[in-house]
């Protein structure tokens, strides 16, 4: 039976990126923008299986017809969450309009699940029963929860996870950033490690960005959880190549974040995992004005690591601190504040020996305005500080500052014009090394790769979202940036096109194409990491795809991209190494990377979820007249997940990562050797299966309390690696984690 | 104080407060140890053989280094990670290394051949460097650099012959001890605020002893010369040249070694040479001997 459908809040028009608050008037916060309303009655069914009181969000896509083209879940539990959706595919809503012409829009809608007394859903078979006035209710006299204004369609050859998914992927441990490494174009370094290649290009080369603001690292200690809560990711975006103007300063990948959007109602959620502890709550005040929240996690490793290995030190934990302020009902302020710290280390007679400690925070302060009609600026000013331990209590640093700007205006109903400008300071530091010899050409090295000096790069973007016809979105863009770094510059100007061309309702070919530019880069992303080389030059990569997009019966979807990336100039130690890192990292090699992607899904979300996916590609590098293809290079990799809600709260998932062999590295052990080979021996095929196992219990209306076992590598699998010889090169990575989540 | 700026207080306190949570270094000031390599004289001025040769070392090339300093009582401030090519034809200790370190402490060092980046000691040239990089095959190793280079002549009377040797083994010293005021010493001592100085012998008379161990056995070239004789007789003696003589006929003393790992017997001279002299060449304060392991100084890991 179902009790409501409330919809929430509409608005949302073109693609962009202003959102405003829950109790600005609804339509009239947009000027002459009037969201979309339900057209009759909004009839969802309570779901077999399911046991009493649930609470659904989904973000709806609504056409300029009316139609419903998507609906995802946004938050929610199985099995409420697929019969949410599945019903809201079938809703028909009068379109959204701007000044009274129809436009596209995505809307939020929460469904409201009541457990039928039993007699009555015996008796009725468990009919809907629709809350008089609920779901035709006009949208603006609905509870208000969030206004929620943003892009009707997702950019082309972007590849998008939200947490509500996320959360039932196995071996990701409900980290959205984590769950990256199952989409396709991306190839692991190592199994359990989170780096890993996007489409050829190395770690080092691939951005990370939380709410448009960027972020040393993501992971704690390498290979741990993520250093943003779950909780504040409303969604992960994945850029494989060719992505849009306002990204750039990265030659490979983009990983952008989405933070949830501020919510006024108060709600939390926490958990506790074996090995650490998160919380986040958020609150309104000021009658529902400003919004504040406070989340973290906080690693107890060390006490358990104490009992085991008393020398042992591990320690990591991050906080998320972030406040909102309608000034206005289009003025917004807002300040976000993010950090983690991690330390791994061996204590000797008294002295900690770091083997590993980084750090980084983040406050960035942002004012945002809306001018009407779809227009908005955001400008926002950025501090940070990263710091990284180089080696024996020598830390490098980076001091930041940053300032931004972007603008969104639409010119009419098929032209977006979008832009942007920023500058970024980065003062870099690396501390005295007291007690080393001045002869060694390590610590020379060190010094050589991050002196003390002053980055600095400004930059402007520009691109226009054209609607040529319904079928055919087109964004050509650009951007230019100019950087500086110990007296040496560099221009870049960056091309970038890309386009979606529905040939049928269900079938789409996209195109990405796009020019980028990157100061030299460190093997893997670490705070405060930058080397310093810009006088050899920008790296610089040419990113092609083209590919095609299907709908599916059965709320399935598939994809199958063809890519080719030229890079230039790189600063790949890990991908040239010979096993002699230190001697690779500045050595400039030129690449490419071709290669066919795949993906077939049906959202783990889903009472039957699961995706495949697949990707062939071949990585090469060449320095000199050496050709060889990249030290991770690796022919096939696979991932394939599948979730089933087994009913009474229990879900089970499963995950098979497979990929074949890298190849064999060969350290020269400094000898003058010949060139390498074309085609060198490769390690064996790898395989894992991860297991994921919750259950869940309501507690009153909204709150849930769920037990998490998860495995990655439960199949205890070892993998091959590095250097043919070696007694230790398999490395095995399994992690168990078991948990206790509650929210509300 | 407005709301705007507040915010814009947070915006710059937040990171204020929280730089910086790394631990500092609250250790004591370290004692500074000076590691220097220095010539015999046989290397310095020629050598007389017991059997009469006059021997003198026109090149010698050493690739030896990373030295790390540890073990229980142990406080080591610096790991000076890499090696030198080293001329022991100069005169006088030559800087091996330089570690920070508190208390009774391990030596180990290497010999091995050269990195790209290697520091290039007095004499030495970069055309040195590569050679020692550039792998080659002997009876014992493939494919591998150079670790110690040894090129002479030897005369007797109106007899002369000369010598070109490359040892391909990379040696690693563990543990090392010496002999100091009539005592066994393992690794040394030092305190804090302490600068001291401590040497490693490079004997070039240890690729002529007739005795692995006893520093002070007699030297010998005859069987050397007459492994070229045995061979292609053309006035140089090579490697594989010594393996014409068979060592107990030729009546030096291999001995046994437990502080060697390799299980390899020796039968020949070159054998000998190569197994059972040539890793002693370095000595540790001078007589010192360590705990040694072999390798190839191949590209394969072992």
């Amino acid at each position: 039976m179902i009790l409501g459908a409330f919809l929430l809040l509409a608005s949302a028009l073109e693609p962009g990126l202003a959102r405003a608050q829950p109790e600005a008037p609804l339509p009239s916060a947009v000027a002459g923008v009037v969201p979309p309303r339900l057209v009759g009655e909004a009839a969802v069914q309570y779901p077999p299986g399911g046991a009493g009181d649930s609470v659904v969000v989904l973000a709806i896509t609504v056409d300029r017809s009316g139609a419903v083209t998507d609906a995802r879940a946004v938050s929610g539990e199985e099995p409420f969450v697929t019969r949410a959706a599945e019903a809201a595919r079938e809703f028909r809503f009068e379109p959204a309009t701007r000044d009274g012409r129809a436009i596209a829009a995505v809307i939020r809608f929460e469904i409201v699940f009541r457990e039928p007394p039993k007699a009555a859903a015996e008796a009725s078979s468990r009919e809907p029963t629709r809350e008089p006035g609920s779901p035709s209710r006009p949208p603006g006299a609905a509870p208000a929860i969030e206004v929620d204004v943003r892009g009707d369609r997702v950019e082309p050859a972007v590849a998008t996870m939200n947490r509500a998914e996320v959360r039932q992927l196995p071996g990701a441990f409900g980290d959205p950033f984590r769950a990256i490494e199952a989409l396709p174009g991306v190839t692991p370094i190592v199994s359990g490690l989170p780096y890993f290649y996007v489409r050829g290009a190395p770690p080092g080369n691939v951005g990370y960005y939380l709410d448009g603001v960027r972020v040393p690292y993501l992971f704690h200690i390498g290979l741990g959880p993520s250093v943003v809560h779950p909780g504040m990711v409303d969604r992960v975006d994945l850029y494989l190549g060719g992505y849009p103007s306002r990204f750039g300063r990265f030659a490979g990948g983009i990983v952008s974040g989405e933070t949830a959007a501020p919510r006024p109602e108060l709600h939390a959620e926490a958990s506790v995992r074996l090995f650490d502890a998160g919380a986040l709550a958020e609150t309104g005040f000021a009658g529902g004005r400003g919004t504040v929240l406070v989340g973290g996690r906080y690693s107890y490793t060390a006490a358990l690591l104490s009992l085991l290995a008393g020398d042992v030190v591990l320690d990591y934990r991050d906080f998320q601190v972030r406040g909102s302020y309608a000034l206005t009902p289009k003025d917004r302020v807002s300040v976000f504040g993010f950090g983690a710290y991690d330390l791994l280390g061996e204590r000797k007679d008294g002295v900690l020996n770091v083997l590993f400690g980084t750090e980084f925070y983040r406050t960035d302060l942002r004012y945002d305005h809306d001018f009407g009609k779809a227009s908005t600026v955001r400008t926002a000013v950025t501090l940070g500080y990263d710091q990284s331990r180089l080696s024996e209590f020598r830390n490098a640093t980076d001091r930041i500052a940053g300032a931004r700007i972007e603008v969104r205006h639409p010119v009419s109903d098929t032209v977006t014009v979008r832009g942007g400008a920023d500058g970024l300071l980065d003062a870099y530091g690396t501390s005295v090394a007291f007690y080393a010899d001045p002869d060694d050409p390590g610590a020379a090295r060190i010094q050589r790769l991050f002196p003390e000096r002053r980055d600095f790069v400004v930059g402007g973007w520009s691109d226009v979202v054209l609607d040529v016809t319904r079928r055919l979105q087109v964004v050509p863009g650009a951007r230019v940036d100019l950087f500086t770094s110990g007296g040496e510059s560099a221009l870049a100007v960056g091309p970038r096109v890309s386009a979606r061309f529905a040939v049928t309702p269900k079938v789409r070919i996209v195109h990405a194409y796009g020019l980028a530019h990157q100061p030299p880069s460190f093997v893997v992303p670490l705070p405060g990491f930058t080397p310093s080389d810009l006088g050899a030059g920008l790296q610089k990569s040419f990113q092609t795809s083209a590919g095609v997009e299907v709908d599916l019966p059965e709320a399935m979807s598939a994809s199958a991209t063809l890519f080719h990336n030229a890079f230039f100039d790189m600063t790949d130690a890990l991908g040239t190494t010979a096993g002699d890192p230190g001697q690779s990292f500045v050595t400039r090699s030129q690449g490419s990377a071709a290669g066919l992607e795949v993906h077939v899904r049906r959202s783990l979300s889903k009472r039957l979820g699961g995706f495949v996916s697949y990707t062939l590609s071949r990585s090469m590098r060449s320095i000199g007249r050496e050709r060889f293809p990249s030290s991770f290079d690796r022919t096939h990799v696979v991932n394939a997940a599948l979730g089933y809600d087994l009913g009474r709260r229990w879900r089970a998932g499963g995950r098979l990562v497979f990929y074949t062999g890298a190849p064999v590295m060969m350290p020269s052990n400094g000898l003058i050797l010949p060139p390498r080979e074309g085609s060198p021996e490769r390690h064996p095929p790898f395989y894992r299966v991860d297991v994921r196992l919750e259950k869940r219990w309501r507690v009153g209306k909204s709150g849930v309390i769920a037990v998490v076992a998860e495995v990655l590598n439960a199949t205890l699998s070892k993998e091959r690696v590095g250097s043919r010889g070696a007694g230790g090169d398999s490395f095995p990575v399994t992690i168990p984690s078991l948990g206790v989540e509650g929210k509300f | 104080m407005s709301l705007r700026s507040t915010f814009l207080a947070l915006a710059w306190a937040v990171p204020a407060v929280l730089t910086g949570c790394l631990p500092n270094d609250t250790r004591p000031s370290p004692g500074k140890l000076l590691v220097t390599v220095s010539p015999d004289e046989a290397l310095s001025s020629g050598m007389t053989t017991a059997d009469g040769w006059q021997v003198s070392f026109e090149r010698f090339l050493v690739s030896l280094g990373r030295v790390s300093v540890d073990g229980d009582g142990c406080l080591a401030y610096s790991d000076p990670d890499y090696s030198r090519v080293l001329d022991l034809r100069q005169p006088g200790p030559q800087k091996l290394s330089l570690v920070y370190a508190v208390g009774h402490c391990d030596f180990d060092m290497e010999l091995s051949s050269p990195q790209p980046d290697n520091v290039l000691g007095p004499g030495t040239t970069e055309a040195d460097r590569t050679f020692l990089r550039t792998p080659g095959d002997d009876a014992f190793t493939q494919a591998s650099g150079i670790s110690i280079h040894a090129e002479g002549t030897a005369t007797r009377g109106a007899a002369r012959t000369s010598f070109a040797w490359s040892f391909r083994h990379r040696i690693d010293y563990a543990g090392c001890s010496a002999t100091v005021d009539g005592r066994e010493v393992k690794g040394f001592d030092i305190a804090s605020g302490e600068s001291r100085t401590l040497d490693v012998l490079i004997r070039g008379a240890a690729l002529f002893s007739t005795d692995r161990i006893d520093m002070d056995a007699e030297t010998w070239f005859q069987p050397y010369a007459d492994a070229d004789a045995l061979g292609d007789r053309n006035g140089v003696v090579a490697l594989d040249e010594l393996s014409r003589i068979d060592l107990a006929g030729a009546g030096a003393d291999a001995g046994t070694d437990a502080a060697v790992s390799t299980s390899t017997r020796w039968a020949t001279l070159e054998d000998f040479l190569y197994l059972g002299l040539f890793p002693l060449v370095p000595r540790f304060r001078g007589n010192g001997t360590c705990a040694m392991e072999v390798f190839p100084n191949d590209r394969v890991p072992r």
